[in-house]
């Protein structure tokens, strides 16, 4: 069972945001959401996780070991999917995936063929692998970036946004296999969309303007809010009226009204019916002001 | 529309950091070069010559600015991804394309008008006086308009075309590199005066790369050749004549790339290459497949140190084929192979002096690749290390490849291997090139060991700039800043710029390696030691750099430079502590070693130090100069050798005579201060004052020396060589292994004053407080053969077993004795104070030839034109006797020295150096490539007469007699041997030599028998003249005189000077000849003829009448220096041949040869010839001097 502890982990950059701010989270086998809307610090997380870059203060340990002081010691055992990357330019998919196994230490050439040739076939590249990685569509080149993240049986997956540019079955296939991966080791899904951890999250952490706002079970933390979510549909034109006096929790349009969401400890008014929350509604309620948790 | 994208460009460039960066660079490039950069005393500072030429220079230099700036405007969109966003608006093409090159063009003009700036406070700021002329505008802005805006607009259009077309930074970069190809290319065929070079180039050559060099700076040097100095102070560069359509045919070219950049620019995504489109579209369709769902194999991973080499060999692989991959690296290696080969076939086939080809050994074929190697070398390290260090980052890779477990060690190792295998690549390259080109020309010894070599000579301080590129481009975020660091620090160590700001000493020069010239006597020589060990002391400084960016290498997403310095020395292992500090006690210990190599065993003087104290020795002695001195009338020295350990001992015994009419008691003495006096003492004398610093010593005699007395005195001198030497031109390399050369002037004292001493330059004297000198200093291997009376030599020289020991006179005995080999010499006559002392493994040819012993000592297998020396030696002593005077002795040398001394040759008496790659590898096999054995021997020969016999009083005219006259065996021995085509080669030479040197100094002219220290008219115009007075009069005539002046004024009769010659001279000749003579030897005088047109038509009878109009103008100059037009009317030789006058033999007779009278103006003459001739060539033997004498000559058989 592999555990990675996050202790106290702040971070402020040369331009004065304080991207981290005494962050504490633990993690062990299976998947951890990591979720909070863009620029709430996510990356800046799992960068600090990869050894990518420093934090200013605060431990990072996996398995016992300090990987602040010893980045060579995650390096190892870890795969990373960043956010957004790119390849040499003229590279195809095997040649690039064999460079990248061989730099993760798969030096041994049967076991590498077989391992590039299982990765590419197991993330449907095979037939493609001889085309260059600078040349496949937004779905292949993340199928591209997972393969290479699992090179070399990694006990930490760090995968950043890996759904944002998917369409829908790419996406279900995707973490499908994340999930699969996930029985065996850390596997640490940062996003902003909310169903990616509902579907597939034991744990998750909500982070927001580089604090950790809540963390737990999505089933906990939905229970909390049992009781307290309601729900109106108005006229479009309404919201502010309702804003100024509620929390809302969210507010979309549904065929052609406006359906609002709010927390409250006892009915709001009239209209309002009561609701089974959701993941979301945990989401955006560690978001609003008004809201007395 | 266009005025806001305008203004967007100028915002989008003046808020990067290239802007202040290079408005600076430019700005001190340009206050750097307003000092005195370009030579000559009385060359203003400022002269709109300097200002032309430094502007020209450094539109060199802003190609390079330009290639980093073309990048950032055209590649941006798609570097940031912007791409498809601007091409998605509704932006027209003509207003996009032109706002961009206009924004493009206008920064890079702007950032260039800083070198202006910089050259006018410059000449500002200097403090007015002879430096320094009037500061006029019009001399910055004329030669801005003219050469450096034509050469910024085509390097623009040249850049944002390939930018634009090709979107590839690597090809960018190759695209300003061929431009400076073009530009190396056109220097070599002009021998420019940036290139080292020798032989003038050709008309046809002149004008090809007047044409071909983009930059325009060879026109401006083909205009300006021959400007005299007071024209190079004031005379803006005209715009007519080869400048003009340099600059006509450059801007239509930049024009047609315009266009064609314009026609041929797509207004929609453009990507790397085609095939890159093309799979996008295949990929498309496949979009539906998923992940399979099974799992697998994941194996183990290992990381033992087999693997980290794989992994490292891996990566470097990896970043090799980076480069390889991209066709403008390929386009490069091509260039590179033209640049080399060009370089190499120029030299082969008849590039050398006087146009003369040389055998390709292979330390010939390293040097001719060096230079431009270095060059091209250190320009794609600067390029290259930015792009590969900053890929990862630039492709946004650096987040998943810096996750992986690769050390850092590994990243910088493999990214520095891939950049230094570019080096390595152009080596490999240019060694292949230079092996073909061995063969091609039936050369078969190729020295493999010297090729390899030359990775280690050429190559390393390469390897150690790549340290430093890396280094820098590891610290910088902008690679662009990077290169421009790089580059910055290139120019510091290379050029004069880090002597300016006071780093001198080479343990101050980072990665400079000692230069080593590999000759084939001696190898690399005493200097090969001084390279191992700085190889070694700048190794382990650039291990350390390496070291140090490995640790802070900039790894992840985060680089703060403090922070990693901080870090660096932290968490280090014991063993890691322990090595860094062995490391930098080696350091220490190796600048200890060779600080006290250079400074302590061996004198260590900069330049200015030495002037100074030169300048300290004329202050403090130069009032003694008129103190009566005594004259050698005995000399015998013992002289041991050991080339081995390269040291020697001299021992004169030395009788000396008061020869003047009144006693001496005291007598002053001026050795080299280079020299270590063991003993020097005077019979009944005590030494008084003795001066180390300046190598003065003082004796009173206690007995004052009555005229026609003697006395006796004694000198010993040693010379040890002790560890090694960098950073001083002073080596001491008369002594070495292979190849030994002490001259006599070097190590024996002078008497009295030593006016050799004097700084020459005048603006050095200025500044030490010395009044200028008005006449330079003799060539100081002839000097002393007309300073000072003769006396007898006798020597007991001792050598290594191995080697043959040469000195004047003859051999009295030779032994082996204890593992030395003794010889003894003695002479039979007098000689002047003028004798060297030669040894080495050499090999003798000998040959009796009228009861004189030839011989030639030469290396082993340098024997390729020894019997040639043999015949020259035996045919130029057949003539002098028969025309002057017997020989003296009964034996002549001729002995190889080796390549690293800077001169042709010179002649002790019965004894002639020849240097080795000057004359015993001149390939000759080829008999219409000229002749520069012949003419070298010809002269060393001639100096057994003119010099030794006749040694003229020293003054005005000398060196007329003494070079002019032992050129004048030049001239003779090459029309005897080859014909009237070889000889015109030497005068043409001699020709662009006269007038490319005259009037440079400011000083008068003087005429040939009023001259004093100028070789280029004792030499050049001597030869020109002697040959000329040869045609006038014939060569009984002229042989007639020189030998009634041997008789008359030769040893031991009192000396004779240049106008006892010319009277003897005149007695001998007819009358009407006195005033061509007068003009040619007493003026300066000089033509401007040209044929301007011929017509030919055949006569009933069969013949053919040709009409000739020739055009003739003659200069004179009078006593202010003025040159004047003058009117005149007298003969000249036209003639007809069926070959061109450059190609005629000895067999060839011309088909007419008359004197004709030629009146200044326009002439025509009507000649009636039985068939028609190919070639009319008005004075075909070159008798006048003329600046273009390639006007003189006109095709005939091809008219119309």
């Amino acid at each position: 069972m592999n555990h990675l502890r996050i202790l106290n982990l702040s971070k402020t950059y040369p331009n004065g945001v304080r991207a981290l701010q005494q962050i504490s989270l633990e993690m062990y086998n299976g998947i951890f959401g990591l979720l909070g809307p863009n620029g709430a610090g996510k990356s800046t997380l799992m960068r600090s996780i990869a050894a990518l870059q420093e934090p200013d203060q605060g431990q990072i340990i996996f398995n016992g070991k300090d990987i602040v002081a010893d980045p060579q010691y995650i390096r190892r055992q870890l795969g990373y999917l960043p956010q957004e990357f790119g390849v040499y330019p003229g590279l195809s998919a095997y040649h690039l995936m064999d460079h990248l196994a061989i730099l993760k230490g798969i030096t041994h050439k049967t076991e590498r063929k077989e391992q590039v040739d299982f990765l590419l076939e197991q993330t449907n590249l095979y037939q493609k692998r001889h085309q260059a990685v600078s040349t496949f569509s937004g779905g292949m080149r993340q199928r591209f970036g997972i393969a290479q993240a699992l090179l070399g049986n990694p006990q930490l997956l760090i995968v950043d946004e890996p759904t944002a540019g998917l369409d829908p079955q790419e996406r279900n296939r995707f973490l499908d296999l994340l999930s699969e991966v996930g029985e065996q080791k850390i596997v640490v899904l940062s996003t902003h969309i909310v169903e990616d951890v509902r579907d597939m999250c034991a744990q998750l952490a909500i982070i927001h303007q580089g604090q950790v706002v809540c963390q737990g079970a999505p089933d906990v933390l939905m229970a909390a809010l049992q009781t307290k979510v309601w729900q109106k549909t108005m006229p479009k034109e309404q919201l502010n009226l309702q804003e100024a006096s509620f929390a809302v929790l969210s507010s979309r349009l549904f065929a052609g009204q406006r359906r609002i969401r709010i927390w409250s400890e006892q009915l709001p008014g009239e209209g309002f019916e009561s609701v089974e929350p959701d993941l979301e509604d945990v989401y955006f309620s560690t978001f609003s002001n008004n809201i007395l948790v | 529309m266009f005025a806001q994208l305008l203004r967007f460009e100028w915002r989008y460039h003046i808020r990067h950091i290239s802007f202040p960066a290079f408005g600076l660079f430019f700005f001190a490039f340009g206050f750097f070069l307003s000092g005195k950069v370009f030579g000559g005393d009385h060359l203003y500072n400022n002269a709109p010559y300097n200002i032309t030429k430094s502007l020209g220079l450094l539109s060199l230099a802003a190609i390079f600015c330009m290639m980093v700036l073309a990048i950032r405007v055209l590649l941006r969109d798609q570097q940031s991804g912007m791409q498809e966003l601007i091409f998605s608006t509704p932006i027209k093409k003509r207003p996009f394309l032109l706002s961009r090159f206009c924004g493009y063009l206008t920064i890079s003009l702007f950032l260039f008008a800083f070198t202006l700036l910089g050259l006018w406070l410059g000449a500002m700021s200097t403090p007015p006086g002879k430096d320094l002329g009037p500061i006029h505008w019009s001399h910055y802005i004329w030669p801005f308009l003219t050469l450096a805006v034509p050469n910024i607009i085509l390097g623009g259009v040249v850049l944002f075309t390939i930018a634009n077309l090709t979107k590839n930074t690597m090809a960018t970069y190759i695209g300003g590199i061929l431009l400076y190809c073009l530009y190396w290319i056109a220097a070599m065929l002009l021998n420019s005066p940036m290139m080292a070079g020798s032989t003038p180039a050709s008309a046809e050559g002149m004008a090809l790369a007047a044409l071909l060099d983009p930059f325009g700076l060879s026109a401006f040097f083909e205009q300006t050749q021959y400007w005299e100095l007071q024209k190079k102070n004031t005379q803006l560069i005209a715009l007519h004549g080869h400048f003009l359509y340099n600059r006509l045919l450059w801007l239509i070219i930049s024009g047609g790339l315009f266009l064609l950049n314009y026609l041929a620019f797509k207004f929609r995504k453009g990507k790397g290459s085609a095939y890159r489109n093309k799979a996008v579209l295949e990929v498309v369709p496949t979009v539906e497949g998923g992940f399979k769902e099974k799992t697998g194999p994941f194996m183990a991973t290992h990381f033992s140190n087999a693997d980290h080499f794989k992994i490292l060999w891996n990566n470097f692989r990896l970043e090799l084929w980076q480069i390889l991959r991209s066709w403008p690296f390929w386009l490069l290696l091509f260039l590179w192979t033209g640049i080399v080969a060009s370089e190499i076939l120029t030299r082969i086939c008849g590039g050398g002096e006087y146009g003369t080809a040389l055998y390709p050994t292979t330390n010939l074929m390293i040097w001719l690749y060096a230079d431009p190697f270095r060059f091209l070398a250190v320009l794609l390290v600067i390029f290259y290390a930015g792009e590969i260090v900053h890929r990862e980052r630039s492709l946004k890779m650096n987040e998943f490849k810096d996750s992986l477990p690769v050390g850092n060690w590994a990243f910088f190792i493999s990214k520095y291997m891939a950049l230094v295998s570019i080096p390595v690549l152009l080596i490999l390259n240019a060694i292949l090139i230079a092996v073909v080109c061995q063969v091609s020309k039936g050369w078969y010894l190729l020295e493999w060991p010297q090729y390899l070599s030359s990775f280690y000579v050429n190559g390393l301080s390469v390897f150690f700039f790549a340290v430093m590129a890396v280094f820098i481009q590891n610290l910088v975020s902008n690679k662009y800043l990077g290169m421009l660091l790089s580059l910055l620090l290139a120019l510091l160590f290379t050029t004069q710029i880090g002597a300016k700001i006071g780093i001198n000493h080479p343990l101050l020069k980072i990665g400079t390696l000692p230069s080593l010239d590999y000759n084939n006597m001696n190898g690399y020589g005493p200097q090969w030691t001084a390279f191992h060990w700085m190889a070694l002391y700048w190794g382990i400084f650039h291990g350390l750099i390496a070291w140090l960016t490995y640790r802070l290498w900039r790894r992840g997403t985060e680089f703060r430079l403090l922070k990693s310095i901080q870090k660096c020395g932290l968490n280090l292992s014991g063993k890691s502590k322990v090595l860094i500090l062995f490391f930098l006690v080696a350091f220490l210990t190796m600048g200890v070693f060779v600080y006290y190599n250079t400074n302590v065993l061996n004198d260590y003087r900069l330049r200015e130090e030495i002037l100074d104290q030169k300048a300290d020795y004329e202050k403090q002695y130069k009032p003694f100069e008129d103190l009566p001195g005594l004259s050698l009338v005995e000399v015998k020295t013992k002289v041991d050798l050991y080339p081995q350990k390269r040291q020697y001992f001299i021992a004169h015994d030395l009788v000396l005579e008061n020869k003047t009419t009144a006693p001496i008691s005291e007598l002053f003495f001026t050795v080299s201060p280079f020299v270590k006096v063991n003993r020097f003492e005077i019979r009944d004398a005590i030494l008084r004052k003795q001066d180390t610093e300046h190598g003065v010593y003082w004796f009173d005699l206690n007995t004052p020396l009555a005229p026609g007395e003697t006395t006796l005195m004694e000198f010993d001198i040693e010379d040890n060589h002790q560890g090694f030497q960098v950073g001083t031109s002073f080596l001491g390399m008369d002594i070495v292994e292979n190849g030994t050369n002490i001259m006599s002037r070097f190590i024996t004292p002078s008497f009295g004053y030593r006016q050799s001493n004097e700084i020459i330059d005048n603006e050095e004297r200025k500044k030490r407080g010395l009044s200028p000198i008005e006449e330079e200093q003799e060539d100081p291997l002839h000097s002393d053969a007309s300073a000072n009376y003769k006396f007898n030599f006798e020597t007991i020289i001792s050598t290594d077993a191995d080697q043959i020991a040469l000195a004047p006179g003859r051999l009295l005995a030779q032994k082996l004795e204890n593992g030395r080999q003794i010889f003894h010499y003695k002479t039979d006559h007098p000689i002047n104070n003028f004798y060297s002392y030669l040894s080495a493994k050499y090999e003798v040819k000998k040959q009796a030839h009228n009861g004189i012993d030839l011989s030639v000592y030469y290396a082993s297998g340098h024997d390729y034109n020894v019997d040639l020396m043999m015949q020259t030696m035996q045919h130029t002593l057949d003539y002098c006797q028969q025309s002057f005077s017997p020989y003296e002795m009964q034996h002549l040398r001729i002995a190889e020295i080796p390549g690293h001394w800077p001169m042709g040759g010179y002649a002790t008496p019965g004894l002639i150096g020849l240097v080795e790659d000057r004359a015993f590898f001149t390939d000759l096999r080829d008999s219409t490539s000229f002749d520069v054995v012949t003419k070298r021997v010809a002269h060393e020969v001639a100096h057994q007469w003119f010099g030794h016999q006749l040694n003229p009083q020293s003054g005005p005219g000398a060196s007329m007699l003494v070079e002019s006259f032992a050129k004048y065996m030049e001239v003779v021995m090459l029309d005897q041997q080859h014909g009237k085509g070889q000889l015109r080669q030497l005068l043409k030479d001699q020709m662009h030599d006269y007038f490319s040197k005259r009037n440079q100094t400011g000083q008068v002219e003087p005429p040939l028998d009023h001259v004093e220290n100028e070789a280029y008219i004792y030499y050049a115009k001597g030869g020109i003249v002697m040959n000329a007075l040869r045609d006038l009069l014939g060569e009984d005539i002229l042989n007639a005189a020189i030998e009634e002046m041997i008789d008359g004024y030769g040893y031991p009769k009192p000396r004779g000077t240049a106008s006892d010659f010319i009277r003897i001279l005149k007695s001998c000749s007819p009358i009407q000849t006195h005033a061509q003579i007068d003009d040619w030897v007493s003026k300066v005088v000089f033509f401007d003829n040209k044929i301007t047109a011929v017509k030919y038509r055949y006569l009933p009878n069969g013949l053919c009448e040709i009409t000739v109009d020739i055009e003739a103008a003659k200069k004179l100059k009078n006593g202010d220096n003025q040159l004047i037009d003058t009117s005149f009317s007298e003969l000249m030789n036209i003639g007809f041949f069926d070959q061109h006058p450059d190609q005629i033999t000895r067999s060839d007779a011309p088909l007419y040869l008359e004197k004709h009278l030629i009146k200044n103006g326009e002439n025509q003459m009507v000649i009636t010839l039985d068939k028609l001739p190919k070639y009319v060539v008005l004075d075909p033997y070159l008798n006048l001097l003329d600046k273009n004498v390639y006007d003189n000559v006109l095709r005939i058989d091809e008219l119309r």
